[in-house]
């Protein structure tokens, strides 16, 4: 037999085993096979949380509801975070879109169109969680159940008074630090009560080994951190823009006070803020700005470095890649009397409250959303979070889900003040847009440069600091107003529908009056304040 | 239920096809009157794509429906936001609600008040004051209808920001205290309270009327209510200010007792503590 017709067997011989892998496959998977007779009801959810562990803890609590539920075939996809909104985006537009998706987003334009993809749950959450029967949270409503009472930016909007997600889990933002190295520094396992002592440990840690860098930082968890220190560091002021005196500063609020005049870079208030954040970047590895947080993972691990600030997500990932004991901490805030830093906190300081995460939405096109729903119910029932809790690492989003040893100090702390407004508050450093945050960032170089410093700093922000403030106002105020103008015409159509929908409908219609009028207002200080 | 004629002499009776026709014309007479009761599906549908905001579809399936004044209104309100967004756009989408609030109908009353809308919102060329003067000329036909309703309150946003009345500071005051004896509706009468309260306290007008405002939206606020958690804060706070501690503290109690998982729990409480000095202490 020649070559050639050798190589046309084997190619046919391939097709036919990948065809009787398939066809295995599908008989395998077929419908019938799984009920009887019946065809199963299959649920499909897709996240991007690749962190060690996730998937499998997704898949644990998968195999435990179909065991309750034999009819029900439940699929995971996880699909990577760098191309999955634009993954998602294809989904959406196309009719195989999976019944229950991970989601997340601030942007403005895209939470507009939420209604367009997504089914609101509130009528759900208003009733009783059944897989928590015979439980102490038995008879609550199940958005009750979780530790935000189920509200938060993600779960509920805002401008459409609806539920839309449940968070199947919960983060925080913390200082996390290696343990055997704070034991050898300090002979002891207590990590730093106040800003000052924290300054003091960076030195006893630079002291400790030549070489040792006290914070891993990385431009991305540095601007994570940073802006939360400094607005509970500045919340006595801040509190003082809430002219709606709703213990909830907004932006608009604090920016109004800024074009009118109130308060200017040279604020002492300002001041203090800069000379925090000098302090904090001080503490990093010599150039964190240009620095990747991966690189400062590696540090950390490596035991470059004795401590990494990062969100509690990556914690399941250090945990399985450590060599050393991993501890955690909030940043502590200056006490009241540090006469550089301290004037401006109210303390003890909330964490912002407790705030479920991994939110996690039904799509209009769910071919079974009472199953969809269903599994959700179980993933967040004080049994189903917690298999998910222990097996992930993450912290439970559901209130009595006992928490293991090991992730109580990633625990929220809701019980300290809290002034800013937890969805639309000023940040002094990611502030009100694109132009503001960027010229903030952009110069932060200025602050840590050896030549540089608070008065450099300012004087770099001051040039422009006007105009960025001015156009990413308007901007928003633009958006908001295109957003208005969409929200009138879809609450118009709702009155046209049944009962429920024009009761919703008028409902939301109230919150919309007052979004309009802080939108009049501040369009009403634009006017006064631009041209500068 | 009819009964069957008795027979008669006379002309012959209808034939069966004649009794056939006249079967499906009362059927169709009787679907008719239906359809004018209750939304016809097509109708539903389309308000339904409208509402979820796609506009184009929507348009395509008002279009689709036949020439009712609801479905005109439908697709007019489509026009508005269907991309892309243009003056040329936009001025169709007001050529064809000027068109429609030429008639004192619902639909006539909706247009006349998107027309408004439009003015307001225009993404190139808001005109506030244009728009101030469709929601006075909708409000003075005194319908009380719920475009007339929503059209007041519009009106006093703009008054109490942007578009500021004649006459001095009292004289302004008193034109939009005036629009809670516009109508009769207590919904919309909560409503105005609630707008008036938050434009007066973002001008930082910390006094009685205010605090007037918001115990009047408190007390129309069912416990439910997703604002009563707000309106419970604002009324403790104003009421702390203006010295009237009763208040304070039944507000900041009430806020406490109904919403013990709030973000907000840890910094009421502190401000009922400290309700005798001063806050923050």
């Amino acid at each position: 037999m020649s070559r050639r017709p050798r190589s046309i067997l084997a190619a046919l011989a391939l097709l036919a085993a990948a065809y009787a892998v398939s066809a295995l496959y599908v008989l395998h998977h077929a419908p019938a096979k799984a009920t009887g007779g019946h065809p199963p009801v299959v649920i499909r959810f897709v996240h991007w949380q690749l962190e060690s562990g996730m998937r499998e803890a997704f898949d644990l609590v998968a195999r435990r509801y179909m065991a309750l539920h034999p009819g029900i075939r439940v699929e995971q996809y996880a699909v990577p975070g760098n191309v999955y909104p634009q993954w998602l985006s294809t989904q959406l537009i196309g009719d195989d879109v999976p019944d229950l998706i991970s989601f997340n987003s601030t942007d403005q334009s895209q939470i507009a169109l939420l209604p367009r993809h997504f089914q609101p749950i509130t009528r759900w959450l208003d009733e009783p969680n059944p897989y928590n029967a015979g439980t102490k949270l038995a008879g609550l409503p199940w958005r009750l159940t979780f530790i935000d009472g189920g509200r938060n930016r993600a779960t509920y909007i805002d401008q459409f008074r609806n539920y839309y997600a449940v968070g199947l889990s919960a983060h925080s933002m913390r200082m996390f630090y290696n343990r055997d190295l704070l034991v050898a520094i300090t002979g002891k396992d207590e990590p730093p009560r106040n800003f000052r002592e924290w300054l003091e440990l960076g030195r006893k840690v630079r002291a400790h080994r030549p070489g040792l860098v006290h914070v891993a930082g990385a431009h991305d968890n540095t601007l994570w951190l940073m802006p939360t220190l400094v607005n509970q560091a500045l919340a006595r002021w801040l509190l003082a823009s809430d002219r709606e005196l709703r213990f909830s500063t907004t932006s608009f609020d604090f920016y109004r006070d800024q074009l009118e005049g109130r308060w200017n870079l040279r604020s002492p208030p300002m001041q203090a803020a800069l000379r925090i954040m000098q302090a904090f970047g001080g503490e990093m590895s010599p150039g964190f700005l240009q620095l990747h947080r991966d690189s400062a993972m590696r540090a950390f691990l490596r035991g470059e470095a004795f401590s990494i600030p990062n969100g509690t997500w990556d914690y399941p990932t250090m945990r399985a890649l450590a060599t050393f004991r991993i501890g955690a901490f909030s940043l502590p805030l200056p006490a009241a009397d540090d006469p550089d830093f301290g004037a401006y906190a109210l303390q003890p300081a909330s964490d912002g409250g407790f705030n479920s995460a991994m939110p996690f939405y039904l799509t209009r096109r769910s071919r079974h959303p009472e199953a969809a729903i269903d599994f959700l119910r179980y993933v967040t029932s004080l049994e189903g979070n917690r298999l998910f809790s222990l097996a992930s690492h993450w912290m439970p989003s559901v209130e009595g889900v006992e928490i293991e040893p090991e992730l109580r100090p990633f625990r929220q702390n809701g019980s300290g003040y809290l002034v800013i407004d937890f969805q639309n508050g000023p940040m002094l450093l990611n502030g009100p847009g694109e132009e503001y945050t960027h010229l903030f960032e952009t110069n932060l170089h200025v602050l840590y440069a050896p030549n540089g410093g608070v008065e450099a700093y300012t004087r770099a922000l001051e040039g422009d600091f006007h105009e960025a403030l001015v156009h990413d106002l308007q901007k928003q105020v633009h958006v908001q107003t295109e957003n208005l103008r969409r929200r009138d015409v879809a609450l118009a159509a709702q009155l046209h529908l049944d009962a429920e929908e024009q009761a919703e409908g008028r409902r939301q219609e109230s919150a919309l009056h007052l979004q309009e009028v802080q939108l009049c207002l501040m369009t009403a200080t634009l006017a006064r304040a631009a041209p500068p | 239920m009819r009964s069957t004629p008795p027979p008669r002499a006379g002309p012959r009776p209808p034939g069966p096809p004649i009794r056939v026709l006249l079967a499906v014309v009362g059927v169709l007479a009787g679907a008719a009157i239906g359809r004018a009761a209750e939304p016809a599906p097509a109708s539903a549908e389309a308000w339904q794509t409208l509402s979820l905001g796609d506009d184009t579809q929507a348009a395509s399936q008002f279009a689709g429906i036949g020439a009712t004044r609801e479905a005109e209104l439908g697709a007019a309100l489509a026009a508005i936001n269907r991309p892309p967004v243009t003056p040329t756009s936009l001025h169709d989408a007001q050529r064809q609600l000027t068109e429609l609030a030429r008639t004192a109908d619902d639909p006539g009353h909706a247009a006349h008040y998107f027309l408004g809308r439009l003015l307001q919102l225009h993404p190139f060329a808001p005109d506030p004051a244009a728009a101030v003067r469709e929601y006075e000329a909708l409000v003075a036909t005194g319908a009380d209808d719920r475009w007339c309703r929503l059209a007041l309150i519009k009106l006093v946003i703009l008054r109490l920001t942007l578009v500021p009345g004649p006459g001095d500071l009292a004289a302004r005051q008193a034109a939009v205290e005036a629009a809670l004896t516009r109508t009769a509706d207590a919904g919309t009468r909560r409503d105005l309270h609630l707008v008036i309260a938050e434009a007066r306290l973002g001008d930082e007008r910390y006094d009685a009327v205010t605090l007037g405002h918001l115990r009047a939206a408190l007390a129309a606020t069912a416990p439910a209510d997703i604002l009563r958690p707000d309106l419970l804060i604002q009324t403790g706070r104003l009421a702390s200010r203006l010295g009237d501690r009763p208040v304070a503290r039944a507000s900041y109690a009430a806020f406490l007792r109904d919403y013990p998982k709030e973000r907000r729990t840890f910094t009421v409480s502190s401000a009922l503590e400290h309700l005798d000095g001063p806050f923050p202490p």
